[in-house]
């Protein structure tokens, strides 16, 4: 590129940071920007990555099973709009039929009552068992909350993975805060209890002043 | 509407609303979670979707929003210890030279120091390409608002970089 | 039947005792459970931050490039620890208004002085002994401690109140308090300026 042309660079670079540049020029910057470095004079430089950010982005591109899963989440919600409808109307169906009823006798089967005699006698012993899962369940849980089920690290209840850099980063950034803030407070507290103490000590001597 | 329908009239906006999206919440995975949150809530809104008229300045700004959200929300409080010591575009750019991906996360640290609206602005702009016509009916906001803050913006980012620069960076 | 529900029961408790017998390794977990149902219950809740660490993290951070001295000392103390557990409530917002100008909200969720209470007052005092306490007009700080024998703390608690913020922490390992103290500056730092500085990154 020539002496003239890092000229033009310049200027529109100017322009830009005063927010003056059309689309057209910026796309001029940032083509510039993207060549090789070795093409980029020195004072120039500074401002490639920035540049480069703004091109990297455009390349950033959804996965390519997105489009796939999307269309059998959608395609999954519809089914469910679709059930709560129909369910709906059976609703409204079996309201229309227990209004009929009142009127002359049309014989109508009670939908709450299993019919199967075999279901009724086992009902007792499924909601004992039931209520025993449900405890033992929430002892699990009890017990899950004051032991360690060998998490090595939480925050907010999502467990931190021993084997992420970033994971173990922001361990130690907690810990090293709690620690310092725990420091300071200790410190600060001292500080409070020796005046305190002055305080003390000061009313102990006036108290053996004024009894002399 | 149908399946197919919405697909065709939404479908082709799903790189543009990630990109706007990772932008801000620097996470493939993120990313791409609010997208599907965004499409699931056009999809349940889809006998209206016609009422609106510019569909993707709408889509768009639901994204925003589902990025802010994001942030208030339970999982935000384990970014609030975030330490990214490691470039996050090196885990979502793996394609790109080791060079990029250093000054990738000066930039976006320099755009996290951007009061919000302004980082919209230059990514809408810097990065997405949008007139500043497309950018007012994005954000919602008065189009002379969004040069002032362009101008900001920039001159800001561009005291940040000559910062770094003095400080051999 | 009769018989059946009785082989049931017979069955739980088994079930509780041997799940009491593996977890309840120490009265530690057993004392400090009543305040971790209450942490439980705040944890995730909007507002709240919680951490969780135990030695298997601790251990790792050994092996981290760790650059300044501050990072060392902590290293130094958390070889010596079992755990450390935090919970903060932080009442305070900050967002931002169209014009890039940072406002500070209130959320007003939960008092913290009431907070501070509440788990002030779950902590056993069979168990945990009052090391210092300090009321402020505005600020409540309260450490406590378990000593296995005079002198040798292996628990210690922090509990803070103040207009703005609550926050809980618990160490549990073998601790040292010269150590510690050493760690901060003598400046009061609020810690949760901390927490806001590491936000911005």
């Amino acid at each position: 590129m020539s002496h003239m042309d890092y000229n033009k660079i310049k200027q529109l670079l100017e322009l830009y940071w005063e927010g003056e540049t059309s689309l057209e020029q910026e796309a001029q910057l940032k083509k510039f920007f993207n060549q090789d470095t070795n093409f980029i004079p020195e004072y120039l430089r500074p401002y490639q990555p920035l540049f480069r950010t703004f091109e990297a982005y455009q390349e950033e591109t959804i996965s390519t099973g997105f489009e796939a899963k999307m269309m059998a989440t959608l395609q999954a919600i519809q089914v469910e709009e679709d059930n709560e409808t129909t369910n709906k109307a059976t609703d409204t169906n079996a309201q229309n039929m227990s209004i009929a009823s009142a009127a002359p006798t049309i014989h109508m089967p009670n939908p709450t009552k299993p019919k199967n005699s075999i279901v009724q006698s086992l009902y007792p012993l499924m909601s004992i068992a039931a209520t025993l899962l449900l405890l033992i369940g929430s002892i699990y849980i009890y017990t899950g909350t004051t032991t360690n089920n060998g998490e090595v690290a939480t925050i907010n209840g999502q467990v931190l993975d021993i084997n992420n850099p970033n994971d173990r980063k922001k361990a130690f950034e907690a810990t090293k805060m709690a620690l310092t803030m725990l420091s300071s407070k200790i410190n600060t507290s001292k500080k409070h209890l020796k005046h305190l103490n002055k305080f003390n000590q000061s009313t102990q001597i006036l108290k053996s002043k004024n009894r002399k | 509407m149908n399946l197919e329908e919405f697909n065709k009239a939404v479908f082709p906006m799903q790189n543009k609303l990630y990109r706007f999206a990772l932008s801000m919440v620097s996470n493939n995975e993120i990313a791409e979670d609010i997208v599907q949150e965004a499409f699931i809530k056009l999809w349940k809104t889809r006998d209206r979707l016609h009422e609106i008229l510019n569909l993707e300045a709408w889509s768009m700004r639901m994204v925003k929003n589902l990025c802010l959200d994001h942030f208030k929300s339970k999982y935000r409080k384990t970014m609030l210890f975030e330490v990214s010591y490691e470039s996050p575009a090196a885990q979502a750019t793996p394609q790109k030279q080791a060079e990029v991906t250093d000054t990738l996360q000066q930039v976006q640290n320099v755009l996290k120091l951007l009061p919000e609206q302004q980082a919209h602005i230059i990514r809408l702009r810097d990065m997405e390409g949008y007139s500043y016509k497309e950018i007012a009916e994005i954000l919602q906001i008065d189009i002379n608002v969004i040069k002032v803050n362009l101008h900001r913006a920039r001159k800001a980012v561009k005291k940040e970089i000559e910062k770094n620069e003095s400080y051999g960076l | 039947m009769k018989s059946l529900i009785r082989i049931l029961f017979i069955g739980v408790a088994f079930l509780c005792l041997s799940l009491n017998d593996t977890n309840a390794q120490s009265s530690t977990q057993a004392n400090q459970s009543k305040m971790f149902d209450v942490y439980e219950t705040y944890a995730g809740k909007d507002g709240f931050t919680t951490v969780y660490i135990t030695p298997k993290m601790f251990e790792l951070f050994a092996n981290m490039q760790l650059e300044d001295e501050e990072a060392q000392e902590v290293v130094s103390i958390v070889k010596n620890l079992k755990g450390i557990r935090i919970l903060v409530y932080d009442n305070e917002d900050e967002t931002e208004d169209d014009d890039g100008n940072t406002l500070t909200v209130r959320k007003n969720l939960y008092d913290p002085t009431t907070l501070y209470n509440e788990f002030t007052n779950l902590v056993p005092r069979d168990f945990y002994e009052d090391l210092m306490v300090i009321k402020d007009d505005q600020t409540n700080v309260k450490f406590m401690v378990h000593e296995t024998s005079p002198g040798t703390i292996n628990e210690l608690l922090m509990l803070v109140g103040d207009p703005d913020s609550f926050v809980f922490i618990s160490l549990a390992g073998i601790i040292n308090l010269k150590d510690i103290s050493k760690l901060g500056n003598s400046v009061d730092i609020d810690g949760l300026e901390h927490l806001n500085k590491l936000e911005t990154k």
